[in-house]
């Protein structure tokens, strides 16, 4: 469904294989995983600084999340705009991430269940869908 | 180093003021300071403004050469600092070191701030970044303050069993406090039931468990012991005050961050416990010393969770104490007598400075219908957007 479709922000969210990835970044000598992408290890313990790149994937544990009820700020493109739940994910990449959860899902929120990182557009640019990652529980096959 | 004294407060009330210019609110509350310490603007040597509400000095905010501009050109030292919602203890902290050092005698450091309305947003002018967390965070989820503040209070929750009518009383006791306080913005009570009557913004959080965002000012001059003494009455010390930024590992939902990378032993906002606990440090004392103090409630969640993860008891005891009264300000830990943010709405940058108002009140007996029964040592904990973290300890 969002083959078509371009990330909000094409730096950070690449949808060009099979399952959405945050872009993300590792550090080669103590594992510190970064998102976005990092331009050091910050790690006061480490100091090699020397990072690859590391997408985050796949299913991470809900750490916890809340409903957004007031519209934020001019910036976010939802079009048109509905209450939606903003979420905290252990991915297990060993980096906790912050996105929506999928519309319907809302009201079924429990810490500590399954997330998979996934995408969903939001709006269109002219003829282009614009999509942004989002969580789904895992066992939604959807 | 030196001591270094409180010689006088002054603030600005807390409102919504369009009449009224930053400067004009800045220039009032140097005008009440100066009033109760005797002292006059070509006394100063040194003036520190809390500059801007934004890491990096981005963005809009007040400078202490404007202020000096349209109060006295003697050629005093002006600094401009940042710290985002702490900048107004970095400024307090600069002015103790800049006299403690030697070099100065009396300096002051202002905070005066007019808020936009609504939800704080982005900074002017700021660029499309991709690498930059408050760019995604509006961009790819349009994540407002109160989102990650809800999800902390969520996960609270979660973690202790405890109830969402803990979050209503914490706001109701601000609320009652700032009832007692002629600078706060809101002045009136409100029940628990009023709280959770008050619209839902991010669950678990409503609008009164939530800070408004106000305009206001606050101004603290500082002096060595000889002047304080001078001035007779109570001597008010500045025992310590501390500065830090987040450490690695910190497993708090940082604004504007995304992402983050939690670490076991890594206290829950670094920023604040490291300030904090490195004020007890450098004053040589600990959470039993402490009389009163005034933390940053951006949220009901902030006043139930600081107390425990600063260390004056175990984590998930707060609702209890709350509910037996120990954060009342005839408690046995009075949390913001003053009516906290939860009462004045931030005036981001003025804010910290407010607090050491109060601290400063308080130890004086100055406090009226809010005072603390006889307080010794009272500290106040501030955090600022971009892991800025701040605490001082006061002392009579
Ligand atoms: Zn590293």
């Amino acid at each position: 469904m969002t083959d078509t479709a371009k990330p909000v922000v094409p730096e950070v969210l690449d949808l060009s294989g099979d399952a959405a990835a945050l872009t993300g970044s590792r550090c080669t000598a103590c594992g510190a995983v970064y998102y976005p992408r990092a331009a050091g290890c910050r790690n006061p313990e480490c100091g090699s600084g020397a990072l690859e790149p590391e997408p985050i994937v796949g299913y991470g544990v809900l750490h916890s999340f809340t409903v957004q009820r007031y519209q934020p700020p001019s910036l976010f493109g939802m079009d048109p705009w509905s209450p939606y739940a903003i979420a905290l994910v252990d991915m297990p990449q060993g980096v906790r991430v912050m996105g929506i959860v999928a519309g319907r899902h809302m009201q079924d929120l429990q810490i500590g269940m399954r997330l998979s990182l996934a995408s969903q557009v939001i709006a269109q640019d002219g003829e282009q869908p614009v999509a942004t990652h989002m969580f789904v529980p895992a066992d939604d096959r959807s | 180093m030196r001591p270094v004294y409180v010689l006088g407060v002054g603030a600005h009330p807390w409102g919504k003021w369009p009449e009224t210019s930053q400067t004009a609110l800045a220039l009032h509350a140097m005008d009440q300071a100066f009033k109760t310490s005797d002292l006059g603007w070509r006394n100063l040597q040194g003036l520190v403004a809390a500059s801007s509400r934004f890491e990096g000095g981005m963005g809009w905010g007040l400078h202490a050469n404007e202020v000096v501009q349209a109060a006295s050109e003697h050629g005093l030292a002006c600094v401009n600092v940042g710290g985002a919602c702490a900048a107004g203890a970095v400024a307090f902290h600069t002015a103790h070191m800049m006299i403690a050092s030697g070099q100065y005698d009396t300096v002051a450091a202002l905070g005066a701030e007019k808020m936009p309305k609504g939800f704080i947003a982005r900074p002017p002018g700021a660029p499309d970044d991709p690498s930059d967390g408050d760019y995604l965070r509006w961009t790819t989820m349009g994540a407002t303050n109160p989102a990650y503040w809800a999800m902390e209070a969520q996960r609270r929750l979660h973690d202790f069993g405890g109830s969402p009518d803990a979050y209503a009383a914490a706001a109701a006791l601000m609320r009652a406090n700032g009832a007692r306080n002629r600078y706060a913005r809101f002045q009136k009570e409100v029940t628990p039931d009023e709280v959770q009557a008050s619209a839902m913004v991010s669950d678990p959080l409503h609008l009164f468990e939530i800070c408004a965002v106000s305009d206001g000012a606050a101004a603290v001059i500082l002096g060595t012991e000889e002047q304080a003494r001078r001035a007779g009455g109570p001597m008010i010390k500045i025992a310590s005050s501390a500065v830090a930024t987040g450490q690695f590992g910190d497993p708090a939902a940082r604004i504007p961050a995304v992402a983050s990378t939690p670490r076991e032993g890594v206290p829950h906002t670094s920023e604040v416990v490291g300030a904090a606990w490195r004020a007890w440090d450098l004053a040589g004392i600990g959470p039993e010393d402490i009389d009163l103090i005034e933390l940053a409630d951006n949220t009901a969640w902030h006043v139930l969770a600081w107390p425990e993860m600063l260390g004056f008891h175990p984590p998930g005891e707060s609702d209890r104490r709350l509910a037996e009264g120990a954060f009342a300000i005839d408690g046995a830990l009075p949390v913001n007598p003053s009516g906290g943010f939860l009462s004045f709405g931030e005036a981001t940058t003025a804010q910290a400075l407010m607090q050491i108002c109060e601290l400063n009140w308080q130890l004086k007996g100055e406090a009226g219908p809010r005072q603390v029964p006889d307080p010794k040592v009272a500290m106040s904990a501030v955090l600022g957007l971009g892991a800025n973290g701040a605490s001082v300890v006061l002392q009579r």
